[in-house]
C-alpha cells in the first residue's frame, strides 16, 4: 500500500481541510537538497529572524511595566523559529528517505503541475488594477482585470470577456456609488458618468 | 424563563420587514457563495464589510449570520453535484452524495442534505439559545489570565485539528500572529514593524488578509493548477421529494448529526470539519446498510450534512459569549464586531441584547428560509455551477480589489492585498493551511493584551496562569490537545515499525 496503485474510482476519505486533488505523487525521486520543505523552512526561519531583529528595534518606554512591547514579539518570533526548525528537521528526515515508501504520503509535496504563465498573467492583471484604478477609474481598470484573469484561466474569447467585464464593472460602480454610498474613482469616464446622472 | 422572553424580544426585532429582508439577502448570498467554488462565507462577509460600514449593526449581523448559515447549505449542493466541495466542511458529503448523484439519486441526496441541515440547524440554534446565557454567566468570572489561557487553548486546538500536520498549522498561526504585531502597540503607543510607513501604523487589516488569502491566493493557486482535470456537473434526474424509505433512513442520522455537531462546534475546537468526519464514521458503524457506504448510502449524506450545520451554530457560542473565533468565518465576524465598535462577550449580552437576540432569532428564520430556497429552487442554483471558471475568477478578483479598496480608499491596501495573495498562493502550494493565520492575526493582539493585563495584576508573577483554577484547567486541556495527537502518532508509528519488523 504505497499509494502508487491509488484508490479505486471513489474518492479517498481525505483528511478534512485539505482540498488538494490526488495527483500522481510519489513517482519523482526528490534529491535530498531540493526537498520543497527545505525552501519553506528557510523562508520561515528568515521570517523569524526578521521579526526577532525587528523586536530588538522596538523602543521600550522607561515607564514601569512588567512586560513591555517587546515581549510578545520575542515570543512570536521564537515560535516561528521553532516551526522553521521543525519543518527543516522534517524535510531533512524525509529527504533522506525520499526514495522509500514513506515519501509519497508525506505532506508538503507541492502539487506536481504548475502553470506559471497563468499565475503571471493573473498577477499582472492585479498590478494593472493597482496602477489604473485611480488614474483610469474603477470601470476601466476592473474591465482590464476581469478580461486579464479570464485570459489567465484559459478563455480565448477576449471580446466577450471585455464586454462582460465592462458590464459587471459598470453595474457594480453604479450600484455602489449611487445606492450603497461608497466612493469609487470615476477616472477618465467621469464626463460620461456625470452625463448619465451619476457622480 | 428569562431566556425565552429575551428570545421573544429578539423575534420582535428579527421579524420587522427590514430585518427579514436582510436575512433573505444574507441567506440568498450565502447559498450562492456556498455553491460557487472559489468563494465562501468568510470571504463574502469580508467583502461586504465596507458596504455595511456606518449602517445599522443589527441588520448587518442578521445578514452576516444568514451568509454563514447559507454557505453551509450551498456547500452541500456543490459537493453532491460536482464532487468538488465548495466548503471544506462538505468534503464528507461529497463522498456519498456525489456517488448518489451519479446513480441518478441526486435529488434525494440534495433533499436529505437540505432537510437534515434544517433539522440539525434548528436543534443547534435551540442549543445556542440556551447554552449562550449559561456561558455568559461563566464568562463573567473570567479574568485576564483565564482569557489568555482560553486563547492558548483555541490556538492549539485550531492548529492541531486543521491542516495536515501540527508544525504546518503552527507555522500558519505564528505567521498570522506576527502580522498582528504590525502597528502601534496599544498599551505603550510604540510603533512596531511599520518599516517607517505611515500606512502601517494602524496595523494590517484582518479583512485584507482574509481577502488576500481566500480570494487572491486561491485564484492564483487554481490558475497554477488549471490543467488538472475539471469535474462535470451531474444533472438531477430524480424527484427532490424523498421516498418513505429515504425518510426512514435519514431522520436518525439528522438528529445524531445535530447532537454531535453542536457541542463539538461550541468547544473551541476548530470549525465544522471534525464533526462531519465523526458523524460519517458513526453512521457507517450504526447503519444496517454498511455495504452501501462508499456506494451512495443516504445516511452518509444525512448525518455529516446535519453535523456540519449544527457545528456552524455551535461556533457562534464561543464567538458571541467569549469573543473567541474558532473558524475563519467567525474570525471575520469578530472583525465585523470590531468595525462597529462592539466586543463580543458577556458585556455584549448586557449592553446590546437587541443585537444578540435579534441575531439569534434571525437564525431560526434564516434556517426556514434556507429550506425553502434550497429545495424547490435547487434547479436555479445548480445553474450557477455552469459559470465558466475564467468568468467566475475574473468576477471574484474584481470584487476582491473593490472590497479592499473601499475599506479606506487606499491603493496601498490593494497592493498589500496582492502581496498577501502571493503569500497565500505559496502557502497553498507548500501545504500550509491558511485559516490558522487568519485566526492568529485577529486573536494574537487580543492574547497579548490579556497576557500583559494578567501579568500587571499579578505584579509580573507568571504563576498566575497555573494558580487560578479556570486558567490552569484550560492550559492543561491545551497541553493535552497539543501533545495528544503527537503521542498518538508516535505510538502508531512505533506499532507500525513493530509490525514491519515482525
Amino acid at each position: 500500500m504505497t499509494g502508487t496503485n491509488g484508490a479505486p474510482d471513489g474518492p479517498a476519505p481525505a483528511p478534512a481541510g485539505r482540498g488538494r486533488a490526488p495527483g500522481p505523487s510519489g513517482t519523482r525521486p526528490t534529491p535530498a537538497w531540493l526537498h520543497p520543505d527545505l525552501l519553506l523552512a528557510i523562508g520561515v526561519l528568515a521570517l523569524a529572524v526578521f521579526f526577532f531583529v525587528g523586536a530588538l528595534q522596538i523602543r521600550v518606554s522607561p515607564a514601569y511595566e512588567h512586560i513591555g512591547p517587546r515581549f510578545f514579539p520575542f515570543l512570536v518570533s521564537t515560535g516561528l523559529a521553532a516551526c522553521g526548525l521543525g519543518l527543516l528537521a522534517g524535510a531533512l528526515r524525509r529527504a533522506g528517505v525520499a526514495d522509500g515508501p514513506a515519501a509519497p504520503a508525506a505532506p508538503g509535496e507541492p502539487a506536481p503541475l504548475a502553470d506559471w504563465r497563468s499565475v503571471a498573467i493573473t498577477v499582472a492583471a492585479l498590478l494593472a488594477q493597482i496602477l489604473l484604478l485611480e488614474r483610469a477609474g474603477f470601470i476601466i481598470s476592473s474591465t482590464i482585470l476581469f478580461a486579464g484573469v479570464a485570459w489567465a484561466f484559459g478563455s480565448r474569447r477576449h471580446g466577450r470577456d471585455v464586454v462582460i467585464g465592462f458590464i459587471l464593472a459598470f453595474v457594480v460602480y453604479w450600484s455602489f456609488t449611487q445606492w450603497l454610498g461608497l466612493r469609487l474613482p470615476a477616472g477618465i469616464l467621469r464626463p460620461v458618468l456625470v452625463w448619465l446622472g451619476g457622480s | 424563563m428569562e431566556t425565552l422572553s429575551l428570545l421573544l424580544d429578539g423575534f420582535a426585532i428579527a421579524l420587522t420587514w427590514q430585518n427579514l429582508l436582510w436575512a433573505l439577502v444574507g441567506v440568498t448570498l450565502g447559498t450562492i457563495v456556498g455553491i460557487l467554488p472559489g468563494i465562501g462565507p468568510a470571504l463574502t462577509v469580508a467583502l461586504l464589510l465596507p458596504v455595511t460600514f456606518g449602517r445599522d449593526p443589527i441588520g448587518s449581523f442578521i445578514m452576516f449570520a444568514g451568509i454563514y448559515y447559507g454557505g453551509m447549505y450551498g456547500g452541500s449542493t456543490t459537493a453532491i453535484l460536482l464532487n468538488t466541495p465548495g466548503e471544506s466542511a462538505s468534503i464528507i458529503t461529497a463522498l456519498e452524495g456525489n456517488i448518489m448523484a451519479r446513480q441518478g439519486r441526486g435529488g434525494a441526496a440534495l433533499a436529505t442534505a437540505a432537510i437534515g441541515s434544517f433539522v440539525a440547524g434548528t436543534l443547534a440554534t435551540i442549543g445556542l439559545t440556551f447554552v449562550a446565557p449559561a456561558m455568559v454567566q461563566l464568562a463573567l468570572r473570567f479574568g485576564p489570565a483565564d482569557y489568555f489561557a482560553l486563547m492558548v487553548l483555541a490556538f492549539t486546538t485550531v492548529t492541531s485539528l486543521l491542516g495536515s500536520s501540527l508544525v504546518r498549522g503552527l507555522t500558519s498561526l505564528f505567521f498570522g500572529m506576527a502580522l498582528g504585531l504590525v502597528g502601534i502597540d496599544l498599551q505603550t503607543g510604540q510603533a512596531r514593524y511599520t518599516l517607517g510607513m505611515l500606512e502601517m501604523l494602524d496595523g494590517i487589516d484582518v479583512v485584507i488578509v482574509a481577502i488576500g488569502l481566500f480570494a487572491v491566493g486561491e485564484a492564483l493557486y487554481v490558475a497554477s493548477q488549471r490543467h488538472t482535470g475539471a469535474a462535470d456537473v451531474i444533472a438531477v434526474k430524480d424527484s427532490i421529494w424523498m421516498t418513505k424509505e429515504d425518510w426512514r433512513r435519514s431522520w436518525k442520522p439528522w438528529i445524531r448529526g445535530g447532537l454531535l455537531g453542536f457541542p463539538l462546534g461550541a468547544l473551541p475546537a476548530g470549525g465544522a470539519e471534525i464533526p462531519t468526519f465523526l458523524s460519517y464514521t458513526l453512521e457507517r458503524r450504526l447503519s444496517r446498510h454498511k455495504e452501501e457506504f462508499g456506494k451512495g448510502a443516504i445516511e452518509g449524506v444525512a448525518g455529516p450534512e446535519a453535523a456540519n450545520n449544527a457545528a456552524a451554530a455551535g461556533v457562534l457560542v464561543p464567538l458571541l459569549t467569549l469573543g473567541l473565533p474558532t473558524s475563519a468565518t467567525a474570525a471575520i465576524m469578530l472583525a465585523a464586531f470590531q468595525q462597529f465598535g462592539l466586543q463580543p462577550g458577556p458585556l455584549l449580552f448586557e449592553n446590546r441584547p437587541d443585537l444578540v437576540w435579534g441575531m439569534i432569532a434571525s437564525l431560526y428564520i434564516g434556517n426556514a428560509m434556507l429550506l425553502v430556497l434550497n429545495l424547490p429552487l435547487v434547479g436555479l442554483w445548480v445553474r450557477l455551477l455552469s459559470i465558466p471558471a475564467p468568468l467566475l475568477y475574473g468576477g471574484i478578483l474584481v470584487f476582491a480589489t473593490l472590497g479592499t479598496y473601499s475599506l479606506n480608499n487606499s491603493l496601498v491596501d490593494v497592493a498589500t492585498l496582492l502581496v498577501i495573495g502571493v503569500v497565500g498562493f505559496l502557502m497553498r502550494r507548500y501545504d500550509i493551511p491558511v485559516a490558522p493565520a487568519v485566526i492568529g492575526l485577529i486573536l494574537g493582539p487580543l492574547a497579548e493584551q490579556q497576557l500583559r493585563r494578567a501579568l500587571a495584576i499579578s505584579q509580573g508573577d507568571y504563576s498566575i496562569f497555573v494558580t487560578r483554577p479556570i486558567s490552569a484547567t484550560l492550559l492543561a486541556i491545551a497541553l493535552v490537545a497539543l501533545v495528544g495527537p503527537m503521542l498518538a502518532r508516535f505510538i502508531g508509528a512505533r506499532r507500525k515499525r513493530g509490525e514491519a519488523a515482525a
